[in-house]
């Protein structure tokens, strides 16, 4: 089937403008400012379902229309700061087909009325970012960006601005604050951005991937839009796939036609070294970690953004992460709590302590020095967390931790009775 | 300190933000590949040009971890070790690594040549293990003999 996002799978050098032009891009941009009032770009995304690809699925077209009448300047900001573990979809779009996410970008700031877009990528993708600046360069040159567009009134400029180093900065109040010059740590909502946000003036926050989907629903129409997927989660999905697989890699699906079966065995061509599968992070390190032994029904539920739900999980960036039956899930719990200690920004007493403590508790019991009291004590910090932050760092933390102490509790258990992990005697 | 064209590049992005305070990262990034590293009187610089106090700018240079505020080696590995490299080997890889620059991970070489840095997820996880030499060279899919082979040529260079 023809890639919809990850088009340069089937046309190799999208990402020089001319190439992209003849495949039909920069045309539904050209049809939004010469032949679209700025309200019928925003409820034509609304008709389409697209939803945030970030990890939320809030409605597109619905965050744009929540900024206030009448107040200017207003901002688009690209969410490029793809940090999740797991997560490497947003960094093929913008090395590869970053035309088709500049021309979303184009579209939604037409739609919003903004005349200076940003987009703030991670510092860890130089070359994300020098593929993003010579795509605005030649934009520039053909007239899609700039003064007087295609000979309208309209004017838009798109800057990059690198972050250093800083997952938390993928939260979009840390992000603005971090556009400001300032240290990445979240703001207390609300007000939310569409309110008051970059500079103070309503802005409008989007995931890359969710930018790529706009053209397309202008080029092609809304309708055509919202009948690939199911009802509620329409349009394509890129599937990130790593861990113990054969093949990892972007893989781009219509929501609800594929399983995490599909996903593993098929798409990315079974578990490595013949060995079986036996757990499943859907959302990066932020899951609730799946346990297919206790439910195959998982495996065959068609993915789209509340089909996990049943099974105690989520779907969040599709950021799919594979684990075989070698694997001791204390030490993967281990591995994402120092991740996100190291992550939390320090604003919120209970993330910031919170997450300190369960990596230490999960450094001693997979050490092999810990209690059976130990465990229920990590249950019990994590729910000192829990709901307690202003941001969802602190939830995600405790999100692999509580989920696997849930269904993989004997594994804890046989770290404190035997004394160490079973995986590396 | 900072050279004239490294303050005459620092105003250029000033204005290329509504707010100034805006190139403060920007300005730290492009006074690092100018010098290497972050002295303090780099960090006044840019807090005079930007108009913001040395604290405020050293905040920042501290918050975010690409930032150098010490000098470091001739080069710099940053190491994915998180989950997704490290279900493919990336903890073997890094002791590797410290064993042959004889240093752990957060320290540099003693022939000065190569910081070791542990990175956050960066973002390569369907090529895992992974790692960013000098913040701008992307090494993926790798192997004891690759790695070798990377620190014998950041060695010699």
């Amino acid at each position: 089937m023809e890639h919809l996002i990850l088009r340069d799978l089937d046309i190799s050098d999208i990402d020089r403008i001319e190439v992209y032009e003849k495949h039909g891009g920069y045309s539904a941009f050209r049809k939004a400012v010469k032949e679209m009032a700025p309200d019928q770009v925003t409820d034509a995304v609304k008709v389409s379902g697209l939803r945030g690809r970030g990890g939320a699925g809030f409605p597109a077209g619905v965050k744009w229309s929540f900024l206030p009448k009448g107040v200017f300047p207003r901002y688009l900001v690209a969410n490029a700061d793809e940090s999740e573990p797991g997560t490497f979809k947003d960094r093929q779009i913008m090395e590869r087909n970053p035309h088709q996410f500049i021309e979303g970008m184009a579209i939604a700031s037409y739609a919003i009325q903004c005349h200076h877009a940003f987009i703030y990528i991670r510092g860890e993708f130089p070359h994300a970012a020098q593929c993003l600046e010579r795509a605005i360069a030649q934009a520039e040159a053909r007239g899609y960006l700039g003064e007087k567009i295609l000979g309208t009134d309209y004017a838009l400029r798109i800057t990059v601005h690198r972050g250093a180093g800083a997952y938390i900065c993928g939260e979009e109040t840390a992000l603005l604050e971090s556009m400001e010059g300032k240290l990445g740590q979240p703001r207390v909502k609300p007000p939310f951005p569409a309110v008051v946000g970059l500079y103070n003036k309503p802005t409008v926050i989007n995931n890359v991937e969710t930018l790529a989907n706009v053209p397309l629903i202008i080029e092609r129409g809304a309708d055509w839009y919202a009948k690939i997927g199911t009802a509620k989660s329409t349009g394509p999905k890129i599937f990130c796939l790593s861990g113990h697989v054969n093949r990892p890699g972007n893989y781009e699906a219509p929501f609800g036609s594929i399983s995490l079966r599909d996903l593993i065995f098929d798409l990315g061509g079974g578990i490595r070294g013949g060995k079986k599968l036996k757990a499943i992070l859907p959302a990066g390190a932020s899951s609730f970690v799946i346990n297919p032994a206790a439910n195959e029904a998982v495996l065959d539920a068609k993915l789209d953004f509340e089909s996990l739900t049943p099974f105690g999980s989520a779907l969040g960036s599709a950021s799919v992460i594979v684990m075989d039956d070698a694997t001791c899930m204390v030490w993967m719990a281990k591995k994402t709590s120092h991740f996100f200690e190291h992550e939390s920004c320090g604003k919120c007493t209970p993330c910031r302590e919170g997450t300190y403590w369960m990596a230490r508790l999960l450094d001693r019991i997979d050490s092999g020095a810990g209690t059976l009291a130990d465990i229920d004590l990590l249950a019990n910090v994590a729910n000192q967390i829990l709901g307690k932050t202003l941001c969802p760092l602190g939830d995600f933390s405790t999100a692999p931790v509580t989920s696997s102490v849930k269904a993989f509790r004997e594994e804890y258990e046989r770290h404190v009775k035997e004394r160490g992990c079973w995986a590396r005697k | 300190m900072l050279s004239d064209n490294a303050k005459s590049d620092i105003q250029k992005l000033m204005a290329q933000y509504p707010d100034a305070r805006s190139a403060v990262m920007p300005a730290l990034h492009l006074v690092q590949r100018e010098l290497g590293w972050l002295p303090d009187d780099a960090i006044q610089a840019i807090a005079e040009l930007v108009g913001l106090s040395k604290t405020e700018v050293n905040g920042v240079a501290t918050f975010y971890t690409m930032y150098a505020r010490a000098p470091h080696g001739k080069h710099t590995i940053m190491f994915c070790n998180d989950l997704p490299c490290a279900l493919r080997g990336s903890e073997k890889m890094l002791e590797h690594l410290e064993h042959k620059l004889g240093c752990p991970a957060g320290h540099t070489s003693a022939d000065g040549a190569i910081t070791l840095k542990e990175a956050e997820c960066l973002g390569g996880c369907d090529h895992a293990p992974v790692m960013l030499v000098d913040g701008v060279e992307h090494w993926h899919d790798l192997t004891i003999e690759k790695l070798d082979e990377i620190v014998e040529r950041l060695r010699n260079t």
